[in-house]
């Protein structure tokens, strides 16, 4: 029944960090990919699946699909009433979420390890039959909550819609990153029945998931446990690869956006990478010696020294597809952001002439390594091994990444972030965001 | 034997076209798991400073959590704020490591440093790596003894938390949260006052003020530590003895807050945020401290009016009618009285219904008994959650934070599972009279004035007053 791909040991060094995290691979007949990882120290398992499809599977007009399709899934299937998936995990004494990005849509559960056939019942009643119970009034209903959820974090949070301006203007309209995960508020009305069950049949399917199973188990027995309950569900049409797409920006655009608020926000935005290159690890790296602690470039100028600033953020944010770094800084009261992105450009300009130092480095990459660790104290969860083994899984095809993912950061050199600075961080090829408050405009950037 | 194959063959195909499970059962659970609480080993340094350790072996890391006594209830009068300005400028500099040393050197080890304040105790976090625990520590020694609060240091983060304030004005969510502590407790109670302080109070604050509270309070007996993590007893003993050996006390003795009192103001009160999509409401009044023996009870209650997904509040408020994204009830639990409050955030053009569904659910709760399906499913989704949350040191060391915090003792957790476990329809019934009155409830909505105004009226539970961003009347 299951194709043995890989086992591993459980190896912890502290001489050099090294993560080992003990897992077994197997691939079901119907192309489920099932990640088994044992851990008896408390008696509760997570059960974690991914399938591989994100906001970035849609099309124009289409937007807000993949996360209303989430919603979706926790209104009931064939064997579970509306509120009951809820309703038996917590009566077990589990908890539950699940989540929606560009590029995948995960769902979880934790719960007491007895109660680990609950969960793969519900998991899989959902994957293969779902569709038995989508009525029209839960479609509605869930529409409304999600139009509620855009409406309380996006509309009505400051500079809460600075990201949708942002994509829309680094990615032409066809480009699937150019709309927001949520959608518009226009193509929630728009979305049919019959859109949400295309769907479901063309991404929700064995071979395009992957089910992370931890914590307190006996392989052997879960194993039985997947078989019987998703081995059933029939392997569909495979679902094509997305080709990664990095459009290029040859100019500046300087956009302005209106808000209530009381402080104005720049952000400088360039397109990257794709996740999982070496110029990703180097990225990440440049933007925390940028801004991450009080004597990061950044925040040593605009917030330390000359007070301009409350905060100074900057982060590469790469995904399947495409990636784009961001530099976010708040203005003081009556600062212009001018004057702010004055100093972040010649701070940018300086870096990529003289480069960092060894020592900005390396304090940037032991951080990283204790962050490796420390975000192993969790089994289940967003970000926790589960999750952790399963985006390795799906993104890379090997759930034991952990080393390899941590070397790329070992390996960054001073110059290659001198040369992802050059590479990147354009001085001609940036979308300048500044949001100011109402009547504010003569605070903008340009 | 070819024969003989193709038979297997078959028979294995009969059995996988009819493998098809019965899925109209749902699966039983196996047997329960034994699950035992952390040991918690307890020791005092020389100093006086009491040590819990719990130690756990997963990861080669090492949680340090002190616990202070005090937190922004103990604010000077007049200085609310003082205590949070005090603990974000503890590594700001000592007297022998600047503000960048100290930042360099942790970063340089891995190591997360953090300190945090709330009006009941205030809180210095430590992760680090099991290889870097002697040198985190050391430099956490420092903080702790010879913390400088250097002036300019004092002016610089005093304006970050003044700009903060302004900022928070911005959120729908802070400010209603903020306004509703201000209406249900009296003016003079320090519980009312944010623990950052108003812009006010932060000017009045002096430097000094914050030398004099790190000398009164942060001290070695008026302190935990909890500590998690790969370390045994002897060798943690032996470091701390070492690195804090010269952590001096100070002949202050720690006073009670003061006692809460009632000071119910009725009314709707609104802070406008014009064309705002949706309004954030807060329904609520003032409960009860931590060691109320009702707290069990409570949380029972609570789990079914608006405690979890599937209860009361959200089913109706959001999987029937779909008027908000989630909303939700709880109790804050203080050393003295805390609050209950209802709420959440909801599309503006139904916020009077949202405010009377609200009140109905409380008063439904108040007037008739739960079902023994719902007593069942609070006390179980409370009861078999509970090892999730022993999972992390930081869990763990937040478990036993709160046992020093609210002086309970260490068998605690037992029988936190075995009072809850007892709780009856009548004990949820006796604490929702008891404390869920709807009349007395304050009612706090931040949203569009213009457009809800006259809904909200109409609803005729008392006064709409209008009041600015900081909670102060206006008209």
């Amino acid at each position: 029944m299951f194709k043995q791909l890989l086992l591993s040991i459980l190896i912890f060094s502290t001489a050099f960090t090294q993560v080992n995290i003990k897992f077994e691979k197997t691939v079901l007949k119907n192309g489920l990919n099932l990640i088994l990882h044992e851990d008896h120290s408390i008696p509760i398992v997570s059960v974690n699946l991914w399938y591989h499809v994100g906001s970035g599977r849609e099309k124009q007009g289409k937007s807000g699909f993949a996360h209303l399709f989430e919603h979706m899934l926790f209104q009931g299937s064939k064997n579970v009433e509306k509120g009951d998936h809820f309703k038996l995990i917590q009566d077990a004494g589990g908890t539950l979420n699940g989540s929606t990005n560009t590029d995948r849509t995960n769902y979880w559960e934790v719960l007491p390890s007895n109660f680990l056939e609950l969960a793969l019942y519900l998991e899989s009643d959902r994957m293969g039959f779902l569709l038995d119970a989508m009525t029209q009034e839960k479609l509605d209903n869930q529409r409304d909550v999600v139009k509620n959820e855009r409406r309380q974090n996006y509309e009505n949070q400051p500079y809460g819609l600075a990201s949708k301006v942002i994509n829309e203007n680094l990615y032409p309209p066809e480009h699937p990153y150019h709309w927001l995960t949520i959608g518009t508020q226009e193509d929630l009305s728009n979305a049919s029945l019959e859109d949400v069950i295309e769907f479901f049949k063309k991404y929700y399917v064995p071979n395009n998931a992957s089910l992370c199973i931890g914590g307190d188990i006996n392989p052997k027995e879960v194993k039985q446990l997947v078989e019987k309950y998703f081995g059933e569900i029939p392997r569909s049409n495979e679902v094509e690869k997305l080709k990664p797409w990095i459009p290029e920006l040859k100019e500046n655009k300087y956009l302005t956006l209106e808000d209530n608020v009381k402080l104005p926000r720049i952000y400088i935005n360039w397109l990257s990478v794709q996740h999982f290159t070496d110029d990703e690890a180097a990225l990440d790296l440049l933007a925390s010696i940028l801004s991450r602690g009080k004597n990061s470039r950044l925040y040593k100028l605009l917030v330390y020294e000359k007070k301009i600033s409350q905060d100074v953020f900057a982060y590469n944010n790469s995904a399947e597809i495409s990636g784009s770094f961001s530099i976010v800084s708040t203005a003081k009261q009556g600062i212009s952001l001018k004057e702010i992105e004055d100093v972040i450009n010649s701070e940018l300009e300086k870096i990529k002439l003289e480069g960092v130092t060894e020592k900005e480095l390396e304090l940037s990459k032991n951080e990283t390594e204790a962050n490796f660790i420390y975000r192993l104290q969790s089994l289940g969860g967003f970000g926790g091994r589960t999750d952790q083994l399963n985006r390795y899984n799906v993104f890379v095809g090997d759930p034991g990444y952990f080393n390899e993912d941590l070397n790329r950061y070992k390996k960054v050199t001073v110059s290659d972030i001198k040369r992802v600075a050059n590479l990147y961080l354009k001085q001609n090829g940036k979308v300048v965001l500044s949001v100011v408050p109402k009547g504010k405009t003569e605070l903008k950037a340009q | 034997m070819k024969y003989l194959k193709y038979f297997l063959l078959l028979i294995l195909f009969m059995s996988n076209l009819f493998s098809q499970i019965d899925r109209t059962n749902k699966p039983k659970e196996g047997k329960t798991p034994i699950f035992k609480f952390p040991k918690i080993q307890s020791f005092a340094l020389s100093n006086g400073l009491q040590v819990k350790l719990v130690e756990y072996n997963q990861l080669p890391i090492i949680q340090m959590q002190f616990v202070f006594g005090a937190g922004s209830a103990y604010d000077p009068v007049d200085k609310s704020g003082a205590f949070n300005l005090l603990v974000r400028l503890l590594d700001a500099g000592t007297k022998s490591r600047s503000i960048f040393d100290i930042a360099d050197e942790f970063e340089y080890l891995g190591t997360r440093f953090s300190a945090s304040t709330s009006h009941d105790a205030s809180f210095i976090s430590i992760l680090t790596l099991k290889k870097h625990f002697e040198r985190s520590l050391s430099i956490t020694a420092d903080i702790l003894q010879n913390s400088i609060f250097p002036d300019s240091e004092f002016h610089r983060v005093k304006d970050e938390v003044i700009t903060s304030l302004l900022q928070q004005k911005d959120r729908a969510d802070v400010t209603a949260n903020k306004i509703f502590s201000k209406v249900v407790y009296a003016a003079d109670h320090p519980y009312g006052k944010p623990v950052e302080g108003t812009e006010a109070s932060l000017s009045s604050i002096d430097v000094n003020d914050l030398r004099e509270l790190y000398k009164k309070y942060f001290v070695p007996r008026g302190a935990v530590l909890i500590v998690v993590g790969d370390i045994k007893r002897n060798e943690l003993k032996k470091q701390l003895e070492k690195q804090l050996a010269d952590w001096k006390n100070s002949d202050f003795k720690i006073p009670d807050i003061p006692n809460v009192q009632a000071d119910f103001k009725p009314g709707i009160f609104i802070v406008d945020k014009p064309g705002a999509p949706q309004s954030q409401i807060r329904v609520g009044c003032l409960a009860v401290e931590r060691n109320n023996p009702d707290y069990f009870a409570l949380e029972v209650m609570n789990m079914i009016l608006g405690g979890n997904f599937n209860s009361r509040i959200n089913w109706n408020l959001r999987e029937q009618k779909g008027y908000t994204y989630g909303a939700r009830s709880g109790f804050t639990y203080r050393k003295k009285l805390g609050t209950f409050n209802a709420g959440g955030g909801f599309k503006s053009s139904v916020t009077d219904s949202c405010v009377s569904e609200l009140l109905n659910e409380i008063q439904k709760m108040k007037e008739s008994d739960i079902s023994e399906e719902e007593l069942k499913f609070a006390k179980n989704s409370i009861l078999l959650s509970f090892p999730r949350s022993f999972e992390t040191p930081a869990q763990i060391a937040t478990q036993l934070a709160n046992l020093v915090i609210y002086n309970l003792p260490e068998n605690y957790f037992d029988e936190y599972l075995s009072r809850i476990k007892n709780i009856s329809i009548k004990d949820v019934r006796a604490v929702s009279e008891k404390y869920l009155n709807p009349e007395k409830m304050s009612i706090v909505v931040v949203g569009d004035y213009e457009l809800i105004k006259n809904s909200l009226e109409d609803l005729n539970f008392g006064k709409v007053q209008l009041l600015d961003p900081d909670g102060n009347p206006l008209n």
